[in-house]
């Protein structure tokens, strides 16, 4: 948030801070920029669709109230994914179970039949191989995919940067092992 | 960050490919994956399952059966716009294209216009008149739309009123009014003035 410095002879010079800062008032438009990526992060973790919105809905009301209760907040991107990341772990944690095969999701595409039978068969070679990854190296590829930072995956998932970048190099060398 | 003096680790591949080292190090890096087979192999690798991941995100989407059912009528709704405009443009330009100095001849012609159809409280005893020849355009008005059913009222406006609507008034003392009539085109809206005191 840019902030007023009295400079030592006196004078004001303006202090430009480097994460960018939402207000409350911009919270629709957060809501229209990040609503996607979240559900496609929360359906990719194997959330079913149902829960996936209610994830969704939970998150950014949260960020409603946490905008209300302190302020701006910087790093909004992070600061939603990062709940989004927490509530779908209790959503795990509730239902102690991974309802992929239940998924109810629209896989859009255009392609010829046979494209799509082929681009379905590569889905499925990868999820599987996405499957077998620690838990955490998917949901740095997950986090990747949508556009994070290594700095905002380590918020996100409590860690440190390098050892994101560790996990991300290690997912892809086992995912190339795998999909060959 | 080397496995040996020569080939990169893969983590610098990945940290290169993701945009997470400074300008310097991402050239280093990639001006050697450009001459190493092993490592462009390594690279390309890792760049064709990162593609791979986004696009497999792109596909995933949650049902929203209401948005379909929005569509056809957002459709509909937009095609009978496009149709009425394309009606209302065709019937303007069927009327004859009115020069706002005949706007204002065709404005002297109706004298009938004290008939009943003007609303009582605006109706006046026609008396013995000083009118001017022609109404007077008023600033705001739009020359453009027709005014081939415009009416006349004649009333008592306060001098306050005529300085707003943009015409230059002598200073009067407070609270005088002047008798006009005034043109009220179709879309009722005042296009002219012409003073009767």
């Amino acid at each position: 948030m840019p902030r007023f410095v009295i400079a030592a002879d006196g004078a004001s010079e303006l202090e430009l801070s480097i994460a960018p800062v939402i207000t409350p008032q911009s919270l629709a438009e957060a809501f229209t920029e990040l609503r996607e990526p979240v559900s496609r992060y929360l359906l990719a973790l194997g959330l079913a669709p149902p829960e996936a919105e209610e994830v969704v809905q939970e998150t950014f009301l949260r960020l409603c109230q946490h905008l209300d209760a302190k302020g701006p907040q910087d790093n909004m991107r992070g600061w939603v994914f990062r709940v989004a990341h927490n509530l779908a772990r209790d959503e795990y944690r509730r239902k102690q179970r991974r309802p992929a095969e239940q998924l109810d999701i629209e896989k859009a595409s255009g392609d010829t039949p046979e494209q799509q039978l082929l681009a379905d068969e590569r889905t499925k070679r990868l999820e599987a191989a996405l499957s077998k990854l620690p838990v955490h190296q998917q949901e740095c590829l997950h986090l990747r995919a949508e556009g994070l930072r290594y700095r905002e995956i380590a918020e996100v998932l409590n860690a440190g940067v390098s050892t994101v970048g560790d996990w991300i190099q290690q997912a892809l060398k086992t995912l190339a092992k795998e999909c060959k | 960050m080397k496995t040996n003096a020569e080939h990169p680790a893969e983590s610098m591949l990945v940290l290169a490919l993701d945009n997470e080292l400074d300008r310097q190090e991402a050239d280093a890096i990639l001006d050697h994956v450009s001459g190493c087979d092993g490592c462009r192999k390594t690279f390309e690798e890792f760049r064709r399952l990162s593609e791979q991941i986004v696009n497999y995100h792109q596909t995933l989407r949650i049902r929203r059966p209401a948005r379909r059912h929005v569509l056809p009528y957002v459709a509909a709704a937009a095609v009978f716009l496009l149709a009425t405009s394309a009606w209302y443009w065709m019937k303007m330009s069927d009327r004859p294209v009115t020069q706002p100095v005949q706007v204002v001849a065709k404005a002297v012609e109706p004298v009938k216009i004290e008939s009943p159809a003007v609303p009582a409280v605006h109706r006046v005893q026609r008396r013995p008149s000083h009118t001017s020849a022609v109404f007077i355009a008023l600033p705001f008005s739009d020359s453009a739309l027709p005014l081939t059913d415009a009416r006349v009222v004649r009333a008592k406006i306060p001098i306050e009123e005529l300085r707003l609507t943009g015409l230059t008034v002598e200073p009067a003392p407070k609270g005088a009014s002047i008798e006009a009539d005034v043109l009220i085109g179709i879309d009722g809206l005042p296009r002219g003035i012409r003073f009767v005191q």
